[in-house]
Formats: structure tokens, C-alpha cells, sequence
């Protein structure tokens, strides 16, 4: 008990003394344009294998997956990576079949998360569970990796010049109206309606920016 | 100053790290020399006496359930290789009725998939579905995590294994993991002949060959199955209604396709098929020695019937047997601890 308390004391220490905190790798969540009539319960997601490729064409992959909760987490850190000088930056929304092929892992991947399926292994990589006016509660639970049901997709933001990307903001109307456009009422397994909401995450999820600081 | 001590923090993190790791008594997983190698990624769940001894807890532990009452052996019982014997389906919290067989445990380094229908695509995530169904053990990841991390004895058991008293749930998955990859079943009649330790009798020497002719293709040696999912000709049950693997995949080409099982200790894991319709093995014979249900995807060494004299399916059957590996089904390590 002794050996791990001070193993703890150690470790915070040391976080403390070199995470020291880094704005220049920090995406703000923000969300958007919430019809008045819902109340959101659930807007969570699993961003993963970030690739940035910068103006000098130098590109930097990150393989680890971060769970992102648009209501209750306002800022998502890419691990000290530069968002300056950036040409585009891309990501997966979900969690890839070669990453659930490792077996069990912690942190944001724990299955106690409440984004993994117990009965068809795969994680729910995009959550969205709202209450609607009857106090009705909707859900979107968008997952699958294997081959048909793939809904596991790259979104890729160019950077325009002069500009840095300063956040990510999940438009609530935008997927309303798409997922009203499609008859799509409501999702909780695999299958043909989550492959298609996967195919337009661009549409609801949208780069912020800030003017470029050189 | 600041950069200083933190380096010599870290170093001090480390070397206690490694203590930590000195404690654990490894295990190194050992397996036929002439078997393929296991498919279980054991780099991110290394083996340890310490790990094994959880996961052998928590196999045996009905608190888990959501009544109490029902542990993963319920089901999966050591000295039936692990399966649920002479149940079609088997029953979970409140009498509830699963909707397929129990499968056997058997050899699990060396499955990919996991479920009738491979639902499931890694040995550490299969106890999820179990533990949280609602027609098994009714379960709820919260709540077993408080549970055991409320628990002085798993405390301590946790900690040793994993250097961590607080039981999260991947620790717990990985524990599971361990003890599971102790189900390793190559200690058969047929092993040993195959070894030069023994010798079969006339009638399983007829029997083998039969097998290799009629069986192997699908339940190949030496895990005897090719570990695909094949359809073997049986009507869809009116009531369970199971189109098996398409579920999984969407495939139309997966429609009424099962896992092949494995034919290790099948003398003891009646009754036979996905949903347990066959009570022995003279009635799992008579189904492919008669005409099958026809579909677009039967398996192609099925279409016809297998054509064998009644002496034949006895002799086949007495090889068969000489899959069961009592010192397996047995091994004490495997059975409830009883300390």
C-alpha cells in the first residue's frame, strides 16, 4: 500500500511539474444552434488517429483515440501538437476494427465508458441521446467496424490560409434535420442508417476558427 | 533546478514501477510445439500467477450477477469442458432462458471469434456480453466495479495482479482473460497416440479415418475446426428464430451460418448444435448421414449425404471420445477455489 501511495504521490508530482498547460494543442467544444424544444442528455464521441499535416508538408499521426463529450468537456488537447501552420487536420469518428483486435484497454477505451457494445463487440462512436418536448427520449448511437456495417469515418478540415483552427462545434440542428431528411428516428445497433450518418459527420461537425497568429 | 527534479522524480517513479512488476510471477503460456501459434494478443495482457488467480475468482463469483446468484460457472461448468451440459439453452438471473447452447471453453488462444455467431472479436471483451445480458448474469459495469473495489479480498487480489487495489473494469476483463487461457485442452487419448503414448484400438483407427475423410475439412486438427463459420444444413428453428452470423455482418452469404466448434471433449458437451436440438451424437450423425435443408450456402461438403453403415458411426464415434482430456476436465486449477 505504502509502495503505491507513494507511486501516486510521485506521478502527480510529476504531472504537475510537466504538464503545465499547453493552449497551442487545444480544440474548444462547442455546441450549436440547439432547437429549443430538446434537451440534450448525450453528445459524446470517439475522435481518434488524428493526422496534421502542416504548411511545410511535415505530417504528424497521433494512433490514440480521445472520447469527446460536446456537453460536459469544453476543450480537447491533441498531446502538445501545434495547431499553428496547419494545412489540414484529419480524424476518425469512431474506433477502428485493429484497435478493438488488441483486447481491453483503459482510460478513454475502458468499456465502463458507456460507448461500448457488451453483445457485438464494438464502440458506439458517436452517442447523440436527446429528450424531445413529450420528454420522449431519442437516441443516435452510431457504431460498427466490420465490412458492410462500417460506420467507423475519416473527417478531414482544410485550414484555410490565414486562419487556425480554434475548435469543434457539433451543429444540433444540421443532424436533426439530416437524420428528418432520411426517416431515421432513431439508432441503437449496426447496420445500413448508421453507415449513412457516419458518411455526413462533416455535415454536422464543424471546424471554429481564430484569424492565424504567425 | 525544476527539470533536475523531476528526472530523478521520474527515475524514482520508474524504479518503483519495476519493483512492483519484479513481484509478479510470470506464467509462460505453453502449447504443443507442432500447433500453429495462438492468436491472443498476450503482449498487452502479459500472464501471471497473480492475474490467473483473479480471473479465476471472478469466474466463480455469483455476486457478479445482478441477483447473486448466477457466476459465469453456472454455465460453464470445468468438468464439462466448460459448457453447460444437458442444456438446450441455459438459464441466467430469474430463470431467465438464453436464446443458444452454451459453447465450450476450450483452447481460446487460438479463436478470433467468439459466439455461435461471432459477435464477439477478442477474448477480453467476451465477458462483457455474459455479465451485462439480461438473460445471463444481468449485470452492470458500475456496480461490479463497486462491488469488487469494496472488497478486501479482491483489494488485494487486484493490486497484486495489476499493482492497483481499485478494481477498473479493463484489469477485471484482463484477469478474465488470463484464467480462460488456462482452458487448454491437449492431453487426449488422441493426443498421446499422436505423441506415441498410446495407441488407438482397432474400431478408433477406423474412426479416424472416417473423420479425416468425412469431418476434417471443417474441424480440422489439430484444434479440430477451421474456426469459420460454415451452414450445416439444419432447419432455422420456428421459435428462436436464429439466422445466425448474417446478424453480425449483413451478408446475405453469412444467412444460417454458425461457428464451427470445436470436437475437443465432445463426449461431454452434449447436447449438440447452436440451440441444443441434438441430445448425442448418434443423432448429430444420423443429421449429416441424411438429406439436409437446402439453402444457397450450405457447406459444399454437405450438400450430399454422408453415407456411412451404422458400424461406421459407431466407430466414429469411438474416436471421437478419444478427444475427451479428463486430465483437462479435471485439472483442479480450473475448478472452483476452494481457498
Amino acid at each position: 500500500m505504502l509502495q503505491k501511495t507513494l507511486f501516486f504521490i510521485l506521478c502527480v508530482i510529476n504531472v504537475h511539474c510537466f504538464a503545465q498547460s499547453n493552449d497551442a494543442d487545444s480544440l474548444s467544444l462547442k455546441i450549436e444552434n440547439t432547437p429549443q424544444n430538446i434537451q440534450i442528455d448525450q453528445l459524446k464521441a470517439y475522435l481518434g488517429k488524428f493526422t496534421l499535416n502542416y504548411e511545410n508538408n511535415e505530417s504528424i499521426q497521433l494512433q490514440e483515440y480521445k472520447l469527446v463529450d460536446w456537453k460536459n468537456q469544453t476543450t480537447l488537447h491533441l498531446n502538445k501538437l501545434s495547431l499553428q501552420n496547419l494545412k489540414f487536420i484529419s480524424f476518425l469518428v469512431g474506433v477502428d476494427s485493429s484497435q478493438t483486435l488488441q483486447g481491453v484497454m483503459e482510460g478513454d477505451l475502458d468499456p465502463i465508458k458507456g460507448m461500448f457494445w457488451t453483445w457485438q463487440t464494438g464502440y458506439i462512436n458517436f452517442k447523440f441521446d436527446y429528450y424531445n418536448e413529450q420528454e420522449t427520449k431519442k437516441s443516435f448511437h452510431i457504431g460498427g467496424y466490420r465490412k458492410m456495417h462500417n460506420s467507423v469515418y475519416r473527417v478531414t478540415i482544410d485550414i484555410p490560409q490565414g486562419k487556425k483552427l480554434k475548435g469543434l462545434s457539433f451543429d444540433v440542428q444540421a443532424f436533426l434535420e439530416f437524420v428528418k431528411s432520411k426517416n431515421i428516428t432513431s439508432i441503437m445497433s449496426p447496420g445500413e442508417k448508421a453507415v449513412l450518418i457516419s458518411q455526413h459527420y462533416n455535415y454536422f461537425i464543424n471546424p471554429i476558427w481564430n484569424e492565424a497568429t504567425h | 533546478m525544476k527539470l533536475r527534479i523531476s528526472i530523478l522524480l521520474l527515475i524514482l517513479s520508474l524504479v518503483l514501477m519495476s519493483l512492483d512488476k519484479v513481484s509478479k510471477n510470470t506464467v509462460t503460456f505453453e502449447y504443443p510445439k507442432d500447433w500453429p501459434k495462438p492468436t491472443y494478443t498476450f503482449k498487452n495482457n502479459p500472464l501471471t500467477e497473480e492475474g490467473i488467480m483473479l480471473g479465476r475468482k471472478l469466474f466463480y463469483d455469483p455476486k457478479l450477477s445482478k441477483d447473486g446468484m448466477i457466476s459465469c460457472a453456472s454455465c460453464h461448468l470445468s468438468f464439462t469442458s466448460f459448457t453447460h451440459v444437458d442444456h438446450k439453452l441455459s438459464h441466467g438471473v430469474k430463470d431467465r432462458i438464453g436464446r443458444r447452447n452454451t459453447g465450450a471453453l476450450i483452447n481460446l488462444a487460438w479463436q478470433k471469434d467468439f459466439m455461435w455467431d461471432g459477435s464477439i472479436n477478442h477474448l477480453d471483451f467476451q465477458p462483457l456480453a455474459p455479465l451485462t445480458s439480461e438473460v445471463e448474469m444481468g449485470g452492470n459495469l458500475d456496480n461490479i466495479q463497486k462491488y469488487l473495489s469494496s472488497d478486501d479480498t479482491y483489494k488485494s487480489l487486484f493490486f497484486n495482479a495489476f499493482g492497483d487495489s481499485i478494481a477498473n473494469t479493463p484489469n477485471m476483463l484482463k484477469a478474465f482473460s488470463q484464467f480462460m487461457l488456462q482452458f487448454n485442452s491437449f492431453n487426449s487419448k488422441y493426443d498421446k497416440v499422436k505423441r506415441g503414448e498410446m495407441s488407438f484400438s482397432e474400431s478408433e483407427i477406423k474412426g479416424y479415418q472416417l473423420f479425416q475423410t468425412h469431418c476434417n475439412s471443417c474441424h480440422t486438427e489439430p484444434l479440430f475446426t477451421n474456426n469459420q463459420f460454415m451452414n450445416n444444413g439444419l432447419t432455422v428453428d420456428t421459435t428462436l428464430q436464429d439466422m445466425g452470423r448474417i446478424k453480425v455482418t449483413g451478408l446475405k452469404s453469412d444467412s444460417l451460418k454458425f461457428k464451427v466448434p470445436t470436437l475437443r471433449n465432445i463426449e461431454v458437451t452434449y447436447p449438440y448444435m447452436h440451440d441444443g436440438r441434438f441430445k448425442n451424437l448418434p443423432m448429430v450423425l444420423l443429421h449429416y448421414s441424411q438429406e439436409k435443408h437446402q439453402t444457397f450456402n450450405i457447406a459444399k461438403e454437405l450438400k450430399e449425404p454422408i453415407v456411412m453403415t451404422e458400424g461406421e458411426k459407431r466407430s466414429l464415434i469411438h474416436f471421437l471420445k478419444t478427444l475427451t482430456d479428463k486430465e483437462f476436465l479435471y485439472n483442479q486449477d480450473l475448478s472452483f477455489p476452494r481457498n
